[in-house]
C-alpha cells in the first residue's frame, strides 16, 4: 500500500466525481481550488446529468474518460459513495479520496458502512482516504485539492491531519513565516489508510524531511506505535494531539490501572516512539521550522547574546526549565571577549550586547561564541532590534531628514550584515542557531529585513526566548533520543 | 471483563515463576506458625492478614510493620484475626528498613495493550502521580528514560544516609515486568508497591495481581 499513497500525494491526473457549478458545494470548491492552485495535471469534472462544466468537458461516468486517473475525489452525498467506489476499481483508479460525510462521525450506524468501504479497497489493492476528509495539498506539484488553494514555496514538511481545518491552519502559518510548506493529506475518519499508513509513505519519501500529524484517535495503537518508532528514526514526527481529556475512566482494581489515563498512556508511547508531542498548533510551527532548517544540536549546552538585561534573565529561566544549560565559556574564550569588548561588559554567558554601537562587533562574538567547544547551541536574543527602533524616527521632530536617513541606511546595512553572516554561520558550522526577538511582536515585521533575511532563509526568529527555549530543548532531545539508539 | 484479585501470597506466588525476584516470605495460619517463622526471619517482620479479593490492606488495619520482638508479634497477630476482614492465613516477612517506596505495575490499556507503569510509591501515589509509563515491552534504554523522566528521580540516589538505589537492578525488575503480560495473558493489572530499595537490593514488598477471570474455579 506504501507505494500506491503515492498516487494519492502526486497524481498525474485527477477526475472530480460530483463536479459542480454551485459555489456552494464541494464538488465546485475543490475543483475551482485544483484550478486556482496552478496544478499542472489533467483534471476531469465528472457528473452524470450534465455534459459540460464552465466549459470544460464533464463525463457522466468516470469510466468514459479516455485517459487513465491516478486519483478520484469523491464529493457525492453518502449513499452514492459505494456505487462510485466501484465505478473507480471498474475504471482502474489507482487511489481515491473521500470527501463525503455522514459516515462513522454520524453515528455508529454507519460504522458498518466505513468498513465496507475498507475491505473494498484492501480487496481491490486502491488506497481510500477518507471519508470525511478535507482533501489533498502538495505544494511541490501546485495540487490544492482542498477546502482552499495555496500558493507557497515548496518545503520538506508533510501533514497527515485527522482534522481537515488543522491543515489549513498549518499551512496558513507556515505562509505567514515565510516556512514554505509540503505536503497535507486529511485522513478524515481513515476507514482503511490509518495515520500509521501516511507515516509508512513519509518515511521513505525524498520531499519530506519532518512530519507533522494532528491525531485525535487511533484504532490500532500498537500498529501506530510501531510505524512511529521506524519513522522517528529517520525523520523527526511532530505530534498534536486533540481530544486530550476526553478520556474515560478506567474501572480499575491497582494503583496503576487507577493513575494510567488515556492521554497519559499516549503521551508516554509518542516518547518512547521517539515522537516530539506539540502542545498547540503554534507550536507545532515553532518545532516544524526549527527541525526543517537546523543542524539538531550535539548536546544542551547554550551559548547566548543577548541585547538587553531582562531578556537574558527570562531566557535563563526558561532554559533551566526546558533541561538546557547556559554553556560554561573557557578561559580562551573569555580572553577573546574581553579584547574586543567594552570592559564593562557582563563577563558572562549570556553576553549582553546592548551597549555595542560597533560595526561587525556581533559578527565576531557570534563567531567566537558558536565555536566555542563548550557550546552545543547558539540562541540569539533581540536581533534586528535596532532596525526596529529606526521606524519610530520616522515620526521624530527633532532629527533633521537627512540625518535621519543616514542613521537609517546605517542600521539597515549592519542588521542586513549580521542576519546574512549568521545564515553564513548557520552553514558552516553545524550547530542549531535559535533566534529570538520582540520585532516579531510587529505587525509589520516583514518591514525589518534583519528579520525578513533571517526567517525566509531558514533562521525563525521566536516572539519570545520561552519559545525559543522550548525548540531547542525539543531538538536536543531529539537528537539525545536518536543518540541512544543509533550511537 | 470479569475480573479476579488475587492475594498477596498468590500474587507473589505467579510474579516469582515469571522471573521476578519476591524475597522469602511465610504463610502462616496459627500463633505457634507465625512465632517460629519470625524466629527464622529473625526480627524485625511485617505480618498481614491475607486472603482472595482483599485489597488495600493497609487501610483495612491488617498491616503491622516493625515488629520488633515476640510480645509485639504475637499482640499483632490478635489485632489482625480480630479485624474481622475473611482472611486466609498470614503471611510473615522480614522487614526492611529502607525509607524509599517505589511503585511499579502493569495495566491493559485499550489503545495500546500492555502499559508499565514506574513511579513514586507509598500512600500518596495517586495524589501526586509523579509516575511514568511505557509501552511492554520494553528495552534497557525505555526503562533508563523512565526512571529518570520522574520529578522525583533524584530520590535514587544517596538518600539520608541509604545508599543509591542500585539502578542496573531496578532496570532489570522493570524489564522482567514489562514481559509478565506477555508470558502469562492471564494478567489484567499488577501492582508492585511498595517497591523498597535497601543497601545494595530492590524489595518488592507487596504486589497484587489482578487477572481475567476464565470462570474455571
Amino acid at each position: 500500500m506504501k507505494e500506491k499513497i503515492r498516487f494519492l500525494l502526486y497524481p498525474e491526473s485527477i477526475a472530480v466525481i460530483g463536479a459542480s457549478t454551485n459555489p456552494g458545494k464541494w464538488g465546485f470548491i475543490i475543483l475551482d481550488n485544483i484550478l486556482a492552485g496552478g496544478y499542472r495535471g489533467k483534471v476531469y469534472p465528472v457528473n452524470p446529468n450534465t455534459d459540460s462544466i464552465f466549459g470544460m468537458k464533464c463525463y457522466r461516468r468516470i469510466q468514459d474518460i479516455p485517459d487513465g486517473i491516478h486519483l478520484a475525489v469523491i464529493t457525492i452525498p453518502r449513499e452514492k459513495v459505494f456505487d462510485a467506489l466501484k465505478d473507480c476499481a471498474e475504471k482502474g483508479v489507482k487511489s481515491i479520496m473521500v470527501i463525503s460525510s455522514g459516515f462513522s462521525e454520524s453515528g455508529k450506524e454507519y460504522v458498518e458502512l466505513e468498513n465496507k468501504m475498507a475491505d473494498f479497497g484492501r480487496e481491490k489493492g486502491i488506497p481510500i482516504a477518507g471519508p470525511n476528509g478535507q482533501g489533498i495539498f502538495n505544494a511541490f506539484i501546485n495540487l490544492s485539492a482542498t477546502m482552499s488553494y495555496f500558493h507557497i514555496k515548496p518545503a520538506r514538511v508533510s501533514l497527515v491531519s485527522q482534522s481537515g481545518n488543522m491543515g489549513n491552519t498549518m499551512i496558513k502559518w507556515a505562509e505567514r513565516y515565510g516556512m514554505g510548506f509540503g505536503k497535507f493529506i486529511s485522513s478524515g475518519n481513515e476507514a482503511m489508510l490509518k495515520t500509521e499508513d501516511y507515516y509508512e509513505y513519509f518515511e521513505d519519501d525524498p520531499d519530506t524531511d519532518v512530519v507533522l500529524s494532528y491525531v485525535e484517535g487511533i484504532d490500532d495503537g500498537r500498529r501506530f506505535f510501531e510505524k512511529l518508532k521506524s519513522l522517528s528514526l529517520k525523520k523527526p514526527v511532530i505530534i498534536l494531539k486533540g481530544a486530550k481529556t476526553a478520556e474515560g475512566k478506567r474501572a480499575a482494581e491497582s494503583h496503576t490501572g487507577a493513575i494510567a489515563g488515556t492521554y497519559e498512556v499516549f503521551k508516554s508511547a509518542v516518547k518512547q516512539a521517539g515522537g516530539i508531542l506539540a502542545e498547540n498548533p503554534e507550536e507545532m510551527g515553532d518545532l516544524a521550522f526549527g527541525f526543517l532548517y537546523q543542524s539538531l544540536p550535539k548536546g544542551k549546552r547554550v551559548g547566548a547574546i543577548s541585547a538587553g538585561g531582562g531578556w537574558a534573565v527570562l531566557l535563563s529561566d526558561a532554559l533551566s526549565q526546558e533541561g538546557l544549560e547556559l554553556a560554561k565559556f573557557s578561559p580562551s574564550l573569555m580572553e577573546e571577549l574581553n579584547k574586543i569588548l567594552p570592559y564593562y561588559w557582563s563577563r558572562n554567558n549570556p553576553v549582553d550586547l546592548v551597549a555595542e554601537k560597533r560595526e561587525g562587533i556581533y559578527q565576531r562574538v557570534a563567531e567566537l561564541v558558536i565555536s566555542e567547544p563548550s557550546v552545543d547551541i547558539l540562541m540569539t536574543l533581540g536581533i534586528g532590534y535596532g532596525y526596529s527602533g529606526v521606524f519610530k524616527m520616522e515620526a521624530s521632530k527633532l532629527i533633521d531628514p537627512e540625518v535621519r536617513e543616514h542613521i537609517k541606511n546605517i542600521v539597515r546595512e549592519r542588521g542586513i550584515d549580521e542576519a546574512l553572516y549568521l545564515l553564513e554561520l548557520k552553514e558552516r558550522i553545524k550547530k542549531p542557531i535559535i533566534a529570538a526577538s520582540d520585532s516579531m511582536f510587529a505587525e509589520d515585521f516583514y518591514r525589518n529585513e534583519t528579520i525578513k533575511i533571517l526567517i525566509e532563509n531558514g533562521i525563525f526568529v521566536y516572539p519570545t526566548p520561552e519559545r525559543a527555549a522550548r525548540v531547542a530543548a525539543k531538538m536536543y532531545s531529539y537528537a539525545e533520543y536518536i543518540r541512544k539508539r543509533k550511537g | 471483563m470479569k475480573t479476579i484479585a488475587l492475594s498477596e501470597y498468590r500474587s507473589k506466588e505467579l510474579l516469582r515463576n515469571l522471573g521476578i525476584e519476591i524475597p522469602e516470605e511465610l504463610f502462616v495460619k496459627t500463633e505457634e506458625e507465625c512465632l517460629k517463622g519470625a524466629e527464622k526471619l529473625g526480627y524485625p517482620v511485617v505480618l498481614k492478614g491475607t486472603g482472595e479479593g482483599i485489597a488495600h490492606k493497609t487501610e483495612k488495619g491488617l498491616v503491622k510493620v516493625k515488629i520488633m520482638n515476640e510480645n509485639e508479634l504475637i499482640r499483632a497477630y490478635r489485632e489482625i484475626v480480630g479485624s474481622g476482614e475473611k482472611i486466609e492465613g498470614m503471611l510473615l516477612q522480614r522487614f526492611i528498613p529502607g525509607k524509599r517506596e517505589f511503585i511499579a505495575g502493569i495495566v491493559r490499556d485499550p489503545q495500546f495493550g500492555p502499559v508499565i507503569m514506574f513511579g513514586l510509591g507509598g500512600i500518596f501515589t495517586e495524589i501526586l502521580k509523579d509516575v511514568s509509563f511505557r509501552i511492554a515491552p520494553i528495552e534497557k534504554v525505555d526503562a533508563e528514560e523512565m526512571i529518570s523522566e520522574l520529578r522525583s528521580a533524584k530520590l535514587l540516589d544517596a538518600f539520608r544516609g541509604e545508599k543509591p538505589v542500585n539502578k542496573e537492578k531496578l532496570i532489570s525488575l522493570l524489564i522482567r515486568l514489562s514481559e509478565a503480560p506477555f508470558k502469562d495473558e492471564r494478567i489484567v493489572e499488577v501492582d508492585l508497591n511498595p517497591i523498597i530499595p535497601w543497601e545494595n537490593e530492590i524489595y518488592i514488598v507487596d504486589a497484587l495481581v489482578v487477572l481475567r477471570d476464565e470462570g474455571k474455579n
